[in-house]
């Protein structure tokens, strides 16, 4: 084993902290100075252990009588001496490290789709920042222009555009920053921007598809279309935003994120849904039907004649009728 | 000349007196009547008492009176409703003139015309005879009973015949009665009975249920010889199915008038069992829209209980039109307006489930119509629903009519017959 070898220390998730090329021996490690691979831990001491070859070329490392030992990765008991071979790990105080030769073949390279390619890079770019928040303004403008077509009083547009941006903007903000903090930690980068613009982009969205889901459930007179429409957008939209999001603070892989996204916004809508269709138990005198009107342009449905609408009215009478014995 | 004046004196005097006499004799004349009639038959009038049997308080008073030998009494069906819908809770009590409290039995009821019929284990020596009486609209009658528990009056008022555009047949009575009075006779000086005290409007404007009706329950319940032999619920139940479908038949096979609210001919008022009203508004709120409404109701609920009435037909239409409003902004208003005909219409979940609704898009008359069906069930009146059908005209981007149609303790089946009788009378112009 007369080749060059690599010192790791490790995390406690075993993830690389520091590497260290060795290609001469013997090789000191320890909290002071003096070392070749000093180590900054209070549990090891100044001069902890030395790494060298013997003359048969096997390399040990050699306990210098520090206070904590070396303890094999695996074992509880404390030892003088451990062979070194490839991937050996140790315990040096309250650190782990592990020893690779030049020969360690690494895993092979993870495919990576262009889409997450370029879905990372459009979301990292200032510009596609300000372009979403171009998009919210625009967004916004459109819902107070509907707000003034739609409504019957008079309007302050400037006041109303503040109304609906001012919060969007603070609502992003603490959203983008919860993420951002996220990133940090698991990748010690905050990516803000990129959070800040899917942020934007989600609200815009999330924004337009109440609106369109009011019109589907009119033009289809259908509360179950309504109902699909609404809870399938809610889905993709909740699943586009933490994938998103998960893009830059998770290390899993594409499919995995995606899974765990689905899974859930899908529990989300899930619980949604039951706590909608346990609310219909509950006593009330109200009409509960679609009461949305829009002009007849909308109108997509065919119309039912008189006969056909009340034979499927008749299902009314067969749910009240149970609803009398409950 | 101081005798002259003296004399003068001495006959304006005497023709005063006179005058005088004659007015008091006049007013005893008139006051006569309702003394003698007060105590000529207050004997034959009770006092109907519900008392909660756990802590024997009254829970509800009314009248009554005697109309056989063997103590059968009438009085009215919301007097001893309570009785009716929770027996196991309550007993009756029947307190005559002289003050002694009898306990008393439910025979038979009429929960249709608010009537019942209950007796006392006793004899009387005098009782009211349940026979047709005809008088005269303007004619001089008098009802009897314990208004507010505080003794027997009389209260004298005028006949003014049966009340008109009603599903129920009632007599109206000018005259004021009060809560407690429910269940006492209204009679002429001769004692004949004219109807039972029911309800009362405010201002001397009050209700009778036509003798004839006391008289059909008597001639029933003497003919079977004792209690209905089924449960009284179950018997009001019954009442309220035939009479919903009696009055459904009616409805069907009566005339509808029809009225014109901008492009359409709307059904209006069906035989003459209703009453309409028509608004109109204009610029309301600043809002460049106009707004045309017919209302027709029968106005007429059966009582069922404290908590829940029953058995009227209402319906409304609104035709709105704005030429200076975009489409957008006019279906915002249209929208508004379809959510205030979503009636509410209250009632406790012990008496009734909730809604449940199908809506969709309904062709009638070459016009295309977002319409829904709503109904619930009551729980204890098994078979009876309240529905309520709503429609908004989709055809034009500038103007609408705004239907809606509520029935209340109807069969499901009557429900729709009458909605698409109700719809068949709807057109639209264009």
């Amino acid at each position: 084993m007369g080749e060059v070898i690599f010192i790791e220390v490790l995390d406690k998730h075993d993830r690389v902290k520091e590497r260290h090329r060795c290609d001469s021996f013997p090789i000191n490690l320890g909290r002071s100075y003096t070392n070749d691979v000093i180590i900054s831990d209070a549990q090891v001491c100044p001069e902890h252990l030395v790494i060298s070859r013997d003359e048969s070329g096997i390399l040990w490392a050699q306990d210098l009588g520090s206070v904590n030992g070396i303890v094999r990765a695996g074992t509880a008991d404390r030892e003088i001496r451990v062979r070194i071979e490839c991937d050996t790990k140790i315990l040096l105080g309250g650190v782990t490290i592990r020893f690779r030769t030049q020969s360690y073949k690494v895993a092979d390279t993870v495919p990576s789709s262009m889409q997450g390619i370029f879905w990372r890079s459009a979301f990292l770019s200032r510009r596609n920042a300000a372009l979403a928040s171009l998009l919210m303004v625009i967004v916004t403008m459109v819902f107070v222009y509907q707000g003034y077509i739609e409504t019957l009083s008079p309007m302050r547009y400037f006041n109303a555009s503040l109304v609906v941006l001012f919060p969007s903007i603070i609502i992003v903000l603490v959203w983008a920053g919860i993420w951002s903090l996220i990133s940090r930690v698991v990748h010690l980068r905050s990516y803000f921007i990129a959070h800040f613009t899917i942020g934007f982009l989600a609200l815009s969205v999330w924004f337009v598809l109440t609106v369109v889901v009011e019109y589907i459930r009119f033009s289809f007179s259908s509360n179950f279309v309504g109902s699909l429409a609404g809870y399938s957008s809610t889905f993709a939209v909740v699943t586009a935003v933490l994938f998103g999001h998960l893009s830059f603070c998770s290390t899993k892989s594409v499919y995995s994120r995606l899974a765990k996204c689905g899974g859930f916004s899908g529990l989300l809508v899930g619980v949604a849904f039951l706590m909608s269709y346990t609310s219909g138990d509950e006593f009330s005198t109200e009409l509960d039907f679609g009461k949305e009107l829009k002009p007849p342009m909308f109108v997509v449905s065919g119309s039912e004649d008189l006969e056909t609408f009340f034979e499927r009215a008749e299902f009314v009478k067969r749910k009240v009728d149970q609803l009398s014995v409950e | 000349m101081l005798k002259q004046i003296s004399i003068n004196l001495f006959h304006i005097a005497a023709v005063s007196t006179l005058l005088c006499l004659l007015l008091l004799q006049r007013q005893a004349a008139a006051e006569r009547p309702t003394e003698d009639v007060f105590r000529q038959y207050k004997s034959q009038v009770v006092q109907v008492r519900v008392i909660e049997r756990s802590s024997g308080s009254k829970s509800g008073i009314g009248s009554g009176f005697f109309v056989s030998k063997d103590a059968h009494v009438v009085t009215n069906y919301h007097v001893i409703s309570e009785l009716v819908n929770t027996p196991q809770s309550y007993r009756l009590e029947v307190i005559l003139h002289d003050g002694k409290v009898l306990p008393a039995q439910l025979l038979d009821l009429d929960i249709v015309h608010d009537l019942a019929l209950i007796i006392i284990e006793r004899e009387v020596e005098s009782w009211f005879e349940l026979s047709p009486a005809q008088i005269n609209r303007g004619s001089r009658i008098y009802s009897i009973g314990n208004p507010r528990d505080l003794g027997f009056h009389i209260v004298e008022g005028t006949f003014n015949g049966n009340i008109e555009n009603s599903l129920y047949e009632k007599i109206n009575f000018t005259g004021s009665l009060n809560p407690g009075m429910s269940g006492g006779p209204a009679i002429t000086e001769d004692g004949a009975v004219i109807g039972v005290n029911v309800s009362t409007h405010g201002n001397q404007l009050s209700f009778l249920v036509p003798a004839a009706y006391a008289e059909e329950l008597l001639r029933r319940t003497l003919a079977r010889g004792g209690p209905i032999p089924i449960r009284f619920s179950e018997q009001a139940r019954m009442q309220l199915l035939e009479n919903q479908k009696d009055y459904v038949q009616r409805l069907l096979a009566a005339d509808h008038e029809k009225v014109d609210l901008g492009d359409y001919s709307v059904p209006s008022s069906v035989g003459d069992s209703f009453r309409c009203w028509a608004q109109v508004e204009e610029e309301v709120d600043q809002q460049p829209y106009k707004s045309l409404s017919h209302f027709c109701s029968t106005q007429d609920n059966i009582y069922v209980s404290r908590r829940l009435l029953t058995g009227a037909v209402t319906f409304r239409h609104e035709y709105i039109e704005s030429k200076e409003m975009n489409m957008f902004q006019f279906y915002t208003l249209y929208q508004a307006k379809l959510e205030q005909h979503s009636w509410n219409l209250s009632a406790k979940e012990e008496d009734v489930t909730s809604f449940r609704c199908f809506d969709d898009f309904l062709s009638i008359s070459d016009g295309r119509f977002k319409a829904a069906l709503c109904a619930r069930a009551y729980r204890k009146l098994t078979g009876l629903y309240d529905v309520v059908f709503i429609s908004a005209a989709l055809n034009d981007s500038h103007a609408g009519l705004l239907s809606s149609l509520v029935m209340t303790g109807i069969s499901f089946e009557n429900a729709i017959k009458f909605t698409k009788d109700f719809l068949g009378g709807v057109k639209w112009a264009k």
